[in-house]
This record gives structure tokens, C-alpha cells and sequence, in this order.
């Protein structure tokens, strides 16, 4: 086979996600959806840390590494996922580290979100 | 800390979402990046005016906690103007845009609810408004392995044109006007100010752009697309404006001369080699004839294998200088895609305002000096207003298109005689041209014009038609003679006639022993290759090729052998110089020699132009095979042809001892 032939072959394979990042980005689907049913199915008022904190850090983590894969895998267009890699991931990296507590009785909001100033 | 953290997402998202829009379109013009950040500043700015005051109002605390409350927001707003913008810069909606739009958008409504009801006291940990950021996220995750679109040009860019620019201007102005009446955060103020100063340098941006369009579309308009050289538009105009100034007296220094270039032979390298050979000659023309003139005359190509050259401030021994430096220029050959092409150059010379006052007449003169220059074989000619029959020579092409279109020609028929049989065996079909104005032109004159004018084809195909229908005619009044017909080197060199032949004599019910096909030797050289395979094709299908006027050309008696002709045609030179009594001695012996070489070739011999009784049985003794000439019957149409008459009249004039027996002869 000539070397364009393969050229072309690499530039036509590297333009499809691969497997794993497909069933890596099929999970986190269905881990959003599990936790948006979680959301709509829990009663009011009700919080589990191991899910509203730990598991939203650990989902956060997942797609910011998903982000990276493509920058570490030396995709084309590897840059954007540096850029939403490295932008994504130190928030959540940060706050599982230093997890907050709730304040005043209250439920903490997501990690993401802000501290209440009131 | 954490919120450190978190806020260092929107430079690396802002930075991120610059990188898919470089992957999805190849390069951009200022003017699309302008209607992306019109777009952005926009949305923004409607948000910032509606939104803005409540946000800000809802947060309260340490100026540190208020400065991070309101990152968020504002960062989510610039991110959203920013996925905004890709989608105005980026035409066709890409599923991956669509998808980061999303996540923008996903992104800032959780922000700003959660922050409205965060300043109510109203939030409550475990709705469906936690799922927000954690969707945002994933839509965002997503984009980066989405597949980059088919990479668009700059010139794709630009779907939405001046829609949102105008749309965000219109939606600034509302702003500023709607703040008569309600309270305008300085925040949205300046998103406003800074989109109607965007809309501003827009509308500026494409001001130059359009001016650049115009000068573009008015180069494209003044210049030949296969030459790059001007074309006749732009010697019109630049004609036109010399000559708009009005002038009492010409300077020296403004006096014109228009170089008319024609290129000789080019037609047959066009046929021969192709066009796309051709076009290759024509670009080639170009730099030869720049190298050899000023960078302030102009150099155009009106058309064909035509070109002009402008000079100002020339007289004529400057044009004539110019003139002979192009015919040096063009002399070498040009390698065309691995040809070695030859061409010459017929340049006509006119001067104003010696020959012309205006810009028409100019172009008129040098034209006529170029035919001049083409008829003559000369390099160049200078015109000359004593010898301009231009204008008739023009009208009289124009006469004889309308006379080919409404079929006003006549093809009148000489016939040729076998010289044993005393019978007429072939009739020549001659085109006959009665002007309505003029009277009777003869074909010398008009066929020149209509290979000039391209109108041979049609020409041809006339005669081939007319004369074939005659034939059949005759043949089904019980008369088995066939009709000759001329070609040219245009017909010669159609690919498409021996099928166009075939299919009249089809049309007719006629074999091709119903036609004969006359050529002459200048007509083969033009391109002998070329006509010796047509020659061979008609030859091969039945039909016989006749080599008229033979022995006035200059070319070599070794295309005989090579040609498949069968049929040779003495010219009436030869024929017309025999003495009286038939014995001229250099006449006689060339006659007698191309009668035996003829014969000797296995090609039947056909003498023209005899015009007296006793050459016949010259011709006839010296074993001519068919005569034709006045002294048998002048040309005639075919209703004032009387064959019985024109038996009778040649069988006196044929010794008795080449007579065949009556029997024999019918």
C-alpha cells in the first residue's frame, strides 16, 4: 500500500471517537441521567454528600479527563481539549479536596456554585 | 478558594471555544469576527440591561464575595456571547456549535437561578437545578470529541451577512432609547456603546469591502479571464476617453497609433492540437507582447486570436518600430504542453488623428490594415485610406450571412465529359452569388470573406445538400452522372464530414459513387496529417477525393502516394495556354506528363478550363480521361442545363478514333 493510502487512512480513522471514549461518554450520559432522576424522585429537602457532592465531583473529574483524552490521545484538534480540560477540571479537583460542610443547617448547593453570601 | 478554581474556566473555555471556531473555518476576514463579537456584545448587552441591575442587587457581603458572585454571571454571559458569535460566524448551525451553545446557555441559566434564589433564600439543594452545571459540563466535555465540520472558507463565513450586525445595533439603540424610562446599568450601557461601536467599524469594514468588490468586478470587467491582458472593453473605454477630451489641435505627445494584431495559422493549431492547446498559445501571446511595449500602453485581447496594442504618444516610425519588435517576439516557437508551435503575426497600423477622429474609426482603420497586412503576407501594413474597402468588406460579410441563412445563394453545375464516351459523367457544383445591390460576386471574393468570417461550415453544408439533392434528381430523371463539390481546409479539417456527408447522401437514397470531392493542394497542406486521415476516412467509405487545380501549388508530388485521391485535376492554367492548334510544346508536355502520372498512380484525370473544341481531342489524344470547360458548357443552373444538347455538342469535338460506339456509350 502507498503512503498516501495510509495517510489518508489515519486522517479518515483519527476523525471517529474511539471506542472507549464513546462507552466512556455513554456512562456519563447515563450517570447524568441517574442523577437527574435521583433529583426528581427524592424527596424534598434531601441530600446524600456520597452523591450530591462526591459523585458530582467524581462526574466533573470523568468528562474534564474525557476533555484531556482527546489532548493526550494527539487527536486533531487536541488543543480544544486542553484548553476545556485544563479549565474544567481544577474546580472540582479543588473542592474534593476540601470538602465544605452545610452552613446553618442548610444544604450546601453543588460545589460549583458559590458560596452564599447571605 | 475553590471559586479560584472554578473561575479559571472561562478564560480556558473563551480560549477553547477561539480553537473549534479555528477548526471550523479555515480563515477568517475581520468582518466575520466583527459579527461574532456584534452578535456576543449584543446578547450581552440585553442581558446586562434586563438582568444585570436585578443580579447585582441580588448580591450583597464582602466586596470579595460580590466581586465572585457576579464572576460568575458575567463570565457565564461572556460565554455565552462568545458561543453565540461562533454560531453567527460559523453558517449551517454545526451539531458541535449547536452542542456548546447549549452548554453556554445550560450554564448560565443555573448561574443566574441559583443566584436569584440564592439572594431570596429561597434555594433548596436537590431540585432539578442542581443537575445544571453537571449537564453544562457534559455538553461542554462533549464538544471537544465532536467531529469538526467540513472546514468552510472565509468567503462561507459570512451567512448571516448584515442580519445580526444590524439586529445588535437595532437592539443597542432600543437600549439607549429605552433607558429614558427605565434605570440602565452602566454595565449594559457600555455593552451598548461598545456594540454600536463594533456596528460602526462594521459598517466601515464593509464600506472598503464593497469598494474593493467594485474595483475588483471592474478589473474582472476589463480583463481578458484567459490572458490576464485587457480586453476589448477596457480599449474601448480607454479609446473613448482620449478621445472625449475635446481638441482643437493633437500635441505630439497625443497622437495614438493602434497596433491590430491577427495571428496567422492559429485556426489550424486550434483545430490540429485542441483548443485547450490553443488557449495555451493565447496565454503565452501575452507576456511576448507586454516585454515588447511601454508600461503605459495598453495590450489587449479583443477576441480569438486577436490583439490590440495602444500606444500613446506615437507616430509612425515609433508603431512601425513597435510592430516589428512584436513580429520578432512571436517568431520564436512556443512550447505549448510539450508542442513546438509556430505562429506569425499580421498587425495592421492606424494613427489618430492622421486616419481616425474617434474611437470606432480607429479601431476600424487598424483592422483594415491588418486584413491588408494578412492578404499581402506582410508582417504589418499602415493603413492607407486610398486602399480602405473596409466597410464594404464588412457589409458584404454581413450580406452574405443573410444570404446563407435565407438560402439566396445559387449553386450553378459545369459538367465534365468523359473524353471517350462523349457523355457527361460528373457536374461541378459552383456557388453562384447574385447580390440584390451589388449584382453578381464572384466566388473569389466571397468565399475569402466566408472563411474570414467562419461561416464555411454552413456554406458547405449548403452546397453539399443542394447539389446532393440535384444529383438524386437527375438520377431519378434517368441521369447516372454524380456532382463534384470544393471543400475548404475548415471543411477538410471537421472531423464531423464524412458523417455529415454520408447522412445527406443516406437522406437522398444516393451511394457515395454520387459524390466527388474536390480538394486542393494548398488546402491539404494546411495541415496534412490531419487532412490525410479525413481523406482517408471519406476515401475509405466509397466516396472519391479529387485533387483540383492540380500543378499550380508549391508543394511536393510526394503527398500523391500518401493521399487516398482518385481523381486528379489539371488546372486550366495548363489547358488554357495550348496553342490553337493543340501543340504548345512546354503545355503540351507538363499536360501529357500529369496525364501519365495520374494514370500511372491509378487516378482518373480530369482537365479544366478547356474552352476550345480542338483541345478536346488534344486532351482526348493524349489520353485525358474527362474534360470540363466552356467550350462543353458554361456553369448553369440546373433547370438551363440540356444534357441531350451538351452530348451532342461534345461528340464532333472527340476524334473518331476515341469515339466509343454508341452502343457502348449509353
Amino acid at each position: 500500500m502507498s503512503a498516501p493510502t495510509l495517510r489518508r487512512a489515519t486522517t479518515v480513522r483519527d476523525e471517529r471517537m474511539p471506542r472507549t471514549v464513546v462507552v466512556a461518554y455513554l456512562v456519563a450520559g447515563m450517570w447524568l441521567a441517574a442523577y437527574v432522576a435521583t433529583l426528581l424522585l427524592r424527596h424534598h429537602g434531601q441530600f446524600w454528600s456520597w452523591l450530591d457532592n462526591w459523585s458530582v465531583d467524581a462526574f466533573e473529574v470523568t468528562v474534564a479527563l474525557l476533555c484531556l483524552s482527546r489532548f493526550l490521545l494527539r487527536r486533531p484538534g487536541r488543543s480544544v481539549g486542553l484548553a476545556f480540560g485544563l479549565g474544567l477540571l481544577p474546580g472540582p479537583s479543588a473542592t474534593s479536596s476540601s470538602p465544605s460542610s452545610p452552613k446553618e443547617g442548610r444544604r450546601p448547593p453543588p460545589r460549583r456554585w458559590p458560596t452564599p453570601s447571605t | 478558594m475553590a471559586d479560584a478554581f472554578y473561575l479559571i474556566m472561562y478564560p480556558l473555555a473563551y480560549l477553547g471555544i477561539m480553537l473549534i471556531m479555528r477548526g471550523e473555518v479555515r480563515s477568517f476576514k475581520a468582518n466575520n469576527w466583527l459579527d461574532g463579537a456584534i452578535a456576543g456584545l449584543g446578547a450581552a448587552a440585553i442581558c446586562a440591561a434586563f438582568v444585570f441591575d436585578t443580579i447585582v442587587n441580588s448580591v450583597s457581603g464582602s466586596p470579595a464575595a460580590v466581586a465572585v458572585n457576579l464572576a460568575y454571571p458575567v463570565g457565564d454571559l461572556i460565554l455565552l456571547a462568545f458561543a453565540v458569535g461562533a454560531l453567527v460566524i460559523v453558517p449551517g448551525w454545526p451539531v458541535r456549535l449547536v452542542t456548546l451553545a447549549a452548554g453556554c446557555l445550560v450554564l448560565a441559566i443555573g448561574d443566574t437561578v441559583y443566584l436569584f434564589q440564592n439572594a431570596n433564600d429561597s434555594y433548596q439543594s436537590g431540585t432539578i437545578l442542581d443537575a445544571s452545571w453537571m449537564t453544562a459540563l457534559f455538553l461542554l466535555s462533549l464538544t471537544v470529541w465532536q467531529r469538526v465540520g467540513a472546514r468552510r472558507s472565509d468567503d462561507d463565513a459570512h451567512a448571516p451577512g448584515f442580519v445580526l450586525p444590524a439586529v445588535a445595533g437595532v437592539s443597542a439603540v432600543t437600549i439607549i432609547f429605552v433607558g429614558n424610562w427605565m434605570h440602565i446599568s452602566s454595565v449594559a450601557l457600555g455593552l451598548t456603546v461598545a456594540t454600536l461601536a463594533l456596528v460602526g467599524v462594521r459598517a466601515g469594514l464593509s464600506r472598503g469591502e464593497l469598494n474593493a468588490l467594485t474595483r475588483a468586478n471592474h478589473h474582472h470587467a476589463v480583463t481578458d479571464e484567459l490572458t490576464g491582458l485587457g480586453n476589448r472593453r477596457l480599449l474601448t473605454r480607454e479609446l473613448d476617453a482620449i478621445f472625449a477630451t475635446p481638441r482643437d489641435s493633437w500635441r505630439p505627445d497625443e497622437s495614438l497609433a493602434l497596433l491590430m494584431i491577427d495571428l496567422d495559422h492559429f485556426k489550424e493549431i486550434n483545430d490540429s492540437f485542441g483548443h485547450p492547446t490553443g488557449d495555451g498559445l493565447l496565454r503565452l501571446i501575452g507576456p511576448r507582447l507586454s516585454s515588447v511595449t511601454r508600461s503605459s500602453d495598453v495590450v489587449v485581447r479583443l477576441g480569438g486570436d486577436e490583439f490590440a496594442v495602444l500606444l500613446t504618444g506615437a507616430d509612425v516610425d515609433f508603431a512601425m518600430a513597435i510592430a516589428e519588435r512584436i513580429t520578432t517576439e512571436i517568431e520564436p516557437p512556443f512550447d505549448v504542453e510539450g508542442s513546438c508551435l509556430h505562429v506569425g503575426a499580421s498587425i495592421g497600423i492606424a494613427l489618430a488623428p492622421q486616419h481616425a477622429g474617434d474611437a470606432t474609426e480607429l479601431m476600424r482603420c487598424a483592422d483594415v490594415a491588418m486584413y491588408r497586412a494578412k492578404a499581402a503576407h506582410s508582417p504589418y501594413d499602415i493603413y492607407e485610406s486610398a486602399l480602405d474597402d473596409g466597410a464594404d468588406r464588412l457589409n458584404l460579410m454581413e450580406d452574405l450571412r443573410a444570404a446563407i441563412a435565407d438560402q439566396a445563394l445559387t449553386v450553378y453545375y459545369q459538367p465534365q465529359v468523359d473524353l471517350r464516351s462523349g457523355e457527361v459523367t460528373t457536374l461541378e457544383a459552383l456557388l453562384r452569388w447574385s447580390h440584390p445591390v451589388l449584382g453578381f460576386i464572384p466566388p473569389d471574393q466571397f468565399i475569402p470573406l466566408a472563411e474570414e468570417s467562419g461561416l464555411m461550415w454552413s456554406l458547405t453544408t449548403f452546397v453539399l445538400e443542394t447539389a446532393i439533392a440535384q444529383c438524386a434528381e437527375w438520377r431519378r430523371g434517368g441521369r447516372p452522372v454524380a456532382v463534384a463539390v470544393n471543400l475548404s481546409t475548415t471543411n477538410l479539417l471537421d472531423s464531423g464530414l464524412p458523417g455529415q456527408i454520408h447522412a445527406a447522401l443516406d437522406r437522398h437514397g444516393l451511394g457515395p459513387d454520387a459524390l466527388v470531392l474536390e480538394i486542393t493542394e494548398s488546402t491539404v497542406m494546411a495541415d496534412l496529417a490531419r487532412c490525410k486521415e479525413i481523406i482517408q476516412t471519406l476515401s475509405d467509405s466509397g466516396l472519391v477525393i479529387s485533387i483540383d487545380d492540380f500543378g499550380t501549388g508549391f508543394s511536393s508530388l510526394a503527398y500523391l502516394s500518401d493521399l487516398a485521391v482518385g481523381e486528379l485535376k489539371i488546372d486550366r492554367m495548363f489547358t488554357a495556354r495550348l496553342s490553337i492548334d493543340g501543340v504548345d510544346g512546354r503545355n503540351e508536355a507538363i499536360i501529357r506528363s500529369s496525364i501519365e502520372l495520374g494514370h500511372s498512380l491509378g487516378l482518373r484525370v480530369v482537365a479544366e478550363g478547356v474552352e476550345r473544341s480542338d483541345h478536346f481531342g488534344f486532351l482526348a489524344t493524349a489520353g485525358c480521361d474527362v474534360a470540363q470547360g466552356y467550350a462543353i458548357s458554361f456553369p448553369a443552373p440546373p433547370e438551363e442545363l440540356d444534357f441531350a444538347a451538351i452530348d451532342d455538342r461534345a461528340a464532333p469535338m472527340l476524334p473518331a478514333a476515341h469515339r466509343l460506339p454508341a452502343t457502348l456509350d449509353r
